[in-house]
């Protein structure tokens, strides 16, 4: 910005955009302080048997979601890439928009009607419907992510030229477009880690709030609040750091980066 | 030495005739420019023989076979787009070497023949562990070329070779594409909208248009 410029709306602007920030980054702070503040009480969660099972199955239940993700995303994304299809427009919002903004209670009542106990294979309240109800709701960030570097990839003719000199879409997908969107897809799969790690809805309903099963740091949270709120207070702050460390970390570790044309 | 022929090539989008029953030859060490203006089918015309759309009707002919129903990884075509691109995660020798290692060619043949391409295209050897973004554009032009001669090439498909070229550098640049492709004696075709490239780098020029081709002296 020009520093010359001083008229009235770069004030307006200013003033708009430090407000909105304030306003995002003091809950974060306050969060953080409050628990250091309350450090003794708040500490109390640590002997807490049923606190740290919420922690692993939330850890590792993310683990998985993950990992699902990481193996679907890339062979969906170049499928949606290579093979357009004249249901795009209702495939891919499928698969991308509506679940990001679907109400994940919602999310928990369908798997609960469909994989519940009236339906034939009854999941509900285990250890993979709190996978299942997490998956729905995290995937769709690195699924959205690949698909976007792999036809910004298309675009730059880089696969017609790999495939002129001989590769077959195995080479395509290993030697072209995974590494040109290493940055892309592991931005997406943090995303979807952090979703995975505070996903809430979906899980309460589908698959319930059972201690030591299927209890996840949400659902724990939202237990205790009620009752003793210094252990609601200390497992939101474990909340909050994983996710603001995850994502900032890889956000600077890996910056998303154009395809650099001649 | 190889030679392309074109018979009857016809391809339509929505009922409208791009490509309207083309014919046409290139011979060994001749380098023909098609020109036209955007819309006009150069681009379906470019991936028809590369193989990416499937024709209609019509034949392709690279030496004695009939190739348009081939793969495009099968045809041994080198396709050099405006951009050259040139894969911006490998170095200079991985992207020279890139139709080698798809062809499970070992690491040291492979550094040989990088060598041996290098002096071909007239860059020098040191070049080989740079990264992409290191060259400049005229090196990066030779590199693509020596990318696609790794594979012995029946045909070169330039698209726009000029295209991101300085004015200033232009016809240096094009002499030099010109004399090299003319030294490698595979036939080329050069997809252009300028005139001025067309006949800087071609022997003759096609014009297309109406999905016809006709010829045009320059």
């Amino acid at each position: 910005m020009n520093k010359t410029t001083k008229d009235g709306a770069n004030l307006v602007i200013k003033t708009l955009s430090w407000g909105w920030i304030l306003w995002f980054a003091v809950p974060y702070f306050f969060i953080l302080t409050t628990f250091f503040v309350k450090f003794s009480a708040a500490a109390s969660v640590l002997s807490d048997n049923r606190f740290w099972a919420a922690f692993f199955i939330s850890v590792i239940s993310a683990l998985v979601v993950v990992v699902l993700t990481a193996l679907f995303s890339v062979p969906v994304a170049y499928y949606l890439t290579y093979h357009p299809s004249r249901y795009a427009n209702i495939i891919e919002p499928l698969l991308i928009d509506i679940p990001q903004t679907f109400p994940p209670v919602a999310v928990g009542v369908i798997y609960l009607f469909m994989l519940g106990p009236s339906s034939p294979i009854n999941i509900a309240f285990t250890f993979a419907a709190v996978v299942i109800a997490k998956l729905l709701v995290s995937a769709p960030f690195t699924i959205g992510y690949t698909l976007r570097k792999f036809r910004e990839i298309k675009d730059s003719k880089l696969d017609l030229v790999a495939r002129s000199l001989g590769a077959h879409t195995g080479d395509v997908v290993l030697r072209v477009l995974t590494p040109l969107a290493r940055r892309d897809i592991t931005a997406g799969l943090t995303l979807s880690w952090a979703r995975s790690m505070g996903e809430f809805g979906g899980s309460l309903i589908f698959a319930g709030v059972i201690a030591y099963k299927t209890e996840i740091l949400p659902t724990y949270t939202n237990r205790v609040v009620g009752t003793d709120p210094f252990l609601a207070l200390a497992a939101t702050t474990i909340l909050t750091i994983f996710a603001i460390v995850t994502i900032i970390a890889v956000r600077s570790l890996f910056k998303p980066k154009k395809i650099t044309r001649a | 030495m190889s030679k392309l022929t074109i018979h009857n090539l016809t391809k339509s989008y929505n009922g409208r005739k791009i490509l309207d029953g083309l014919d046409f030859e290139v011979k060994e060490d001749e380098i023909v420019a098609i020109m036209g203006k955007s819309g006009s089918g150069k681009t379906t015309l470019l991936l028809s023989m590369l193989g990416f759309i499937v024709p209609e009707a019509g034949e392709i002919w690279l030496d004695e076979q009939e190739i348009s129903g081939w793969p495009i990884e099968k045809r041994q075509i080198a396709y050099v787009p405006q951009d050259y691109a040139l894969f911006p995660h490998l170095s200079v020798e991985n992207n020279i070497a890139f139709g080698l290692t798809i062809r499970k060619i070992d690491v040291t043949t492979r550094k040989n023949k990088v060598n041996e391409l290098l002096k071909i295209v007239e860059l020098s050897p040191e070049i080989a562990h740079r990264s992409i973004e290191e060259l400049s554009g005229g090196e990066k032009q030779r590199v693509a070329l020596a990318r696609a001669l790794a594979i012995q090439p029946n045909l070169f498909l330039f698209d726009e070779p000029l295209g991101a070229v300085d004015i200033e550098t232009k016809e240096p640049v094009g002499r030099e594409l010109r004399l090299l492709i003319k030294k490698l004696r595979i036939p080329a075709i050069i997809i252009t909208h300028d005139p001025s490239d067309a006949k800087n780098l071609g022997d003759m020029t096609y014009y297309l248009d109406n999905g016809r081709l006709s010829k045009r002296e320059v």
